[in-house]
């Protein structure tokens, strides 16, 4: 099933007075938006806060909401637009923080801490990306949105959007082997 | 700015990498999803994002139906625009009006008595070599008697005032009546108490030189001149009025 479309269904049943829709629509774009503005480099609390705009945005707009199966586009549309007026106003750049170290930070197997460790110089590999490529990653790899969406919120076309994918994602292992060998 | 090398292949159909890479790169990205998972939201999201919207809805629906919320946030619009306007025009001297001042002057009540006697004159004191001159008290002294007769002159309701009758350049040629008459001007004038010394020369000449009716006449200005009292003879010829001060000593 497209989730996109499934999207559109939940504001569908929420404009019609459904109150578990809205739930089930926070549990699903909440922790992604929340996500995008960590990895773009917010703090915690802001990316919450940030995300709360997110969602008030789209409420106060539904009337004018065309239901075109690319309701995380129209989310991401929106966060982007939060998020480079929060840069704008703030006017400096914070690194990523690294939400998932403060998440699990027990002791394990010597396997989950290689694991783990791995994944840390992952993110930190992705938040030492330029923020332009870290963007087309977030969008396009942990969003999981069609290139053809991708092409359109980035105002680019769609084979610039593949073919600059892939440079990224060879940016993005440049930059872990880098981290592997000073590891 | 660009961040992406250039020439960058622009459609599907430029080169992408070859199938190894393509698949190493497609298990990387996989690792990236998996390294970077979404945090949780707080609890109370969803309820915080309601109150935001009910707020917001709660606001424009006063604004659309209650009349006094729109004339209050109209004011408060109006408010706000016009302030900068009415401070650039106070720092601006030139674009500020000129505006007539209202003012009241505070009427004071009159004096009393006592701010009177301070806005009076201060008589000099004299100095300690002065109060032990015989002159200085010789004419402190002809001052009193002359104030004494001018006080008594107007208690006996001898207000008509008389002319005088000499002048002051011709002291040497009066007669004791002229003098007699000077005396009653200076009481009823009430006339400075400074004796010209040509006056008080040709009074002390006369009473050398003139008859008993000149000294009868030059009774009062002895008493003054001198402090002596006149006598009996003198004050027949009537040069006195009742409670004159040279009859009583």
């Amino acid at each position: 099933m497209d989730s996109g479309k499934v999207h559109d269904d939940l504001l569908a049943r929420h404009q019609a007075g459904d109150p578990a829709a809205f739930d089930l629509l926070v549990k699903e774009m909440a922790p992604r938006l929340k996500g995008f503005f960590q990895r773009q480099g917010s703090e915690a609390a802001t990316a919450e806060d940030l995300t709360q705009n997110v969602f008030v945005r789209v409420l106060k707009s539904l009337d004018r909401y065309q239901p075109s199966g690319q309701m995380e586009a129209y989310f991401l549309r929106i966060a982007r637009n939060l998020w480079i007026d929060h840069q704008r106003r703030a006017a400096r750049f914070h690194r990523v923080e690294d939400a998932s170290e403060e998440v699990d930070q027990r002791p394990g197997p010597e396997l989950e801490v290689q694991q783990r460790d791995r994944a840390a110089r992952v993110r930190s590999a992705l938040a030492d990306l330029d923020p332009a490529v870290r963007e087309l990653l977030e969008l396009a790899i942990l969003q999981r949105l069609p290139y053809k969406e991708v092409a359109e919120l980035l105002q680019i076309p769609i084979g610039t959007v593949k073919s600059r994918v892939f440079y990224a994602l060879r940016k993005l292992r440049e930059e872990l082997r880098v981290l592997e060998d000073e590891a | 700015m660009n961040r992406f090398p250039e020439p960058l292949p622009q459609d599907p159909g430029a080169p992408l990498p070859g199938a190894s890479e393509e698949r190493a790169l497609l298990a990387l990205a996989e690792e990236l999803r998996a390294s970077c998972p979404n945090p949780a939201v707080e609890p109370g999201f969803a309820d915080a994002v309601r109150a935001r919207v009910e707020l917001s809805w709660t606001m424009w629906r006063t604004l659309e139906t209650s009349q006094l919320a729109r004339a209050a946030a109209t004011i408060l619009v109006i408010s706000i625009s016009v302030a900068p306007i009415v401070a650039l025009i106070q720092v601006l001297p030139w674009l500020r009006e000129e505006r007539t001042v209202i003012s009241m002057e505070r009427q004071l009540p009159p004096p009393t008595v006592e701010e009177r006697e301070q806005s009076l004159p201060v008589v000099p004191q004299p100095g300690e070599a002065e109060s032990l001159d015989p002159q200085w008290i010789e004419s402190i002294g002809r001052r009193n008697r002359l104030g004494r007769a001018t006080a008594s002159w107007a208690l006996a309701g001898l207000a008509a005032p008389r002319p005088s009758g000499v002048v002051p350049a011709a002291w040497e040629a009066a007669s004791a009546e002229d003098l007699w008459q000077e005396f009653l001007s200076r009481c009823s004038q009430g006339a400075d108490t400074t004796l010209p010394a040509g006056l008080t020369a040709r009074v002390e000449q006369l009473l050398v030189i003139g008859d008993a009716h000149d000294r009868a006449a030059l009774a009062p200005w002895r008493w003054v001149l001198r402090g002596e009292a006149a006598t009996s003879a003198e004050l027949l010829h009537g040069r006195a009025w009742p409670g004159a001060p040279w009859v009583a000593e």
